[in-house]
């Protein structure tokens, strides 16, 4: 299993890798990259990762979300290097028997890819460009 | 007696440099390799950093060992 990826992600990818008999319900989340960032007007963004430790702490939410919820399968993949805007930064898709696990459990897992996983970003805007979380007053309003 | 360390991302780049190498000394936690580093690097200061060894987060009051080599992430931000 991969999860990080320097091309671009697909949802086609994701749905097939999480499709299964007894899926009744699939939740999918895909982040994508904005125009505007707290008032800023974003060029692009550029995401660097320790693939190592960021592989490792994806396997283990993975691990989390199926001890939790009665899953039947998880696909997440997380891109790096340079994004523009309306590119797709992360996709996590869970199926499940029935919807309310699956969507529990996305949730879950980009919570927790969001606060957990070696990946940083940094905006390059109109107005320069600043590494996410490291002088930001609210990280939580990132993305 | 040394102990190297690598940065990431806003720390790579305040710093001007991914790797440093650092003196060790019996006793040395993650914070007295933070401060030396600071000293060198006063930038890095306004950023509370995350340390890993061996692929594994580890506390700031952790021990080092000769050798380590010590990964310092800033806070994480993807998505």
């Amino acid at each position: 299993v991969r999860f990080i990826w320097s091309d671009p992600l697909s949802v086609e990818r994701a749905l097939d890798a999480i499709h299964d008999e007894n899926g009744g319900g699939e939740a999918l989340f895909i982040g994508k990259v904005r125009r505007h960032n707290q008032g800023k007007v974003i060029r692009h963004l550029f995401y660097e990762c320790h693939t190592p430790m960021a592989e490792s702490e994806i396997e283990k939410i993975l691990a989390e979300m199926f001890a939790r919820w009665p899953l039947r399968k998880i696909h997440v993949e997380h891109r790096i290097g340079k994004l523009e805007v309306g590119d797709i930064a992360v996709i996590v898709a869970v199926s499940a028997e029935h919807r309310k696990e699956a969507i529990e459990a996305c949730r879950y897992g980009i919570d927790e890819v969001k606060h957990r996983v070696p990946i940083w970003k940094k905006e390059v805007s109109e107005s320069g460009e600043e590494w996410i979380g490291t002088c930001s007053p609210d990280p939580e309003q990132d993305g | 007696m040394a102990v190297k360390v690598e940065l990431f991302a806003a720390f790579a780049e305040y710093a001007g440099t991914r790797e440093v190498v650092v003196s060790f000394h019996t006793g040395m936690t993650n914070s007295d390799l933070w401060k030396e580093i600071l000293l060198n690097y006063p930038k890095l200061a306004s950023i509370p950093p995350l340390f890993a060894v061996r692929n594994e987060f580890v506390r700031k009051e952790s021990l080092l060992n000769d050798g380590d080599t010590v990964l310092v992430f800033p806070p994480v931000s993807g998505g």
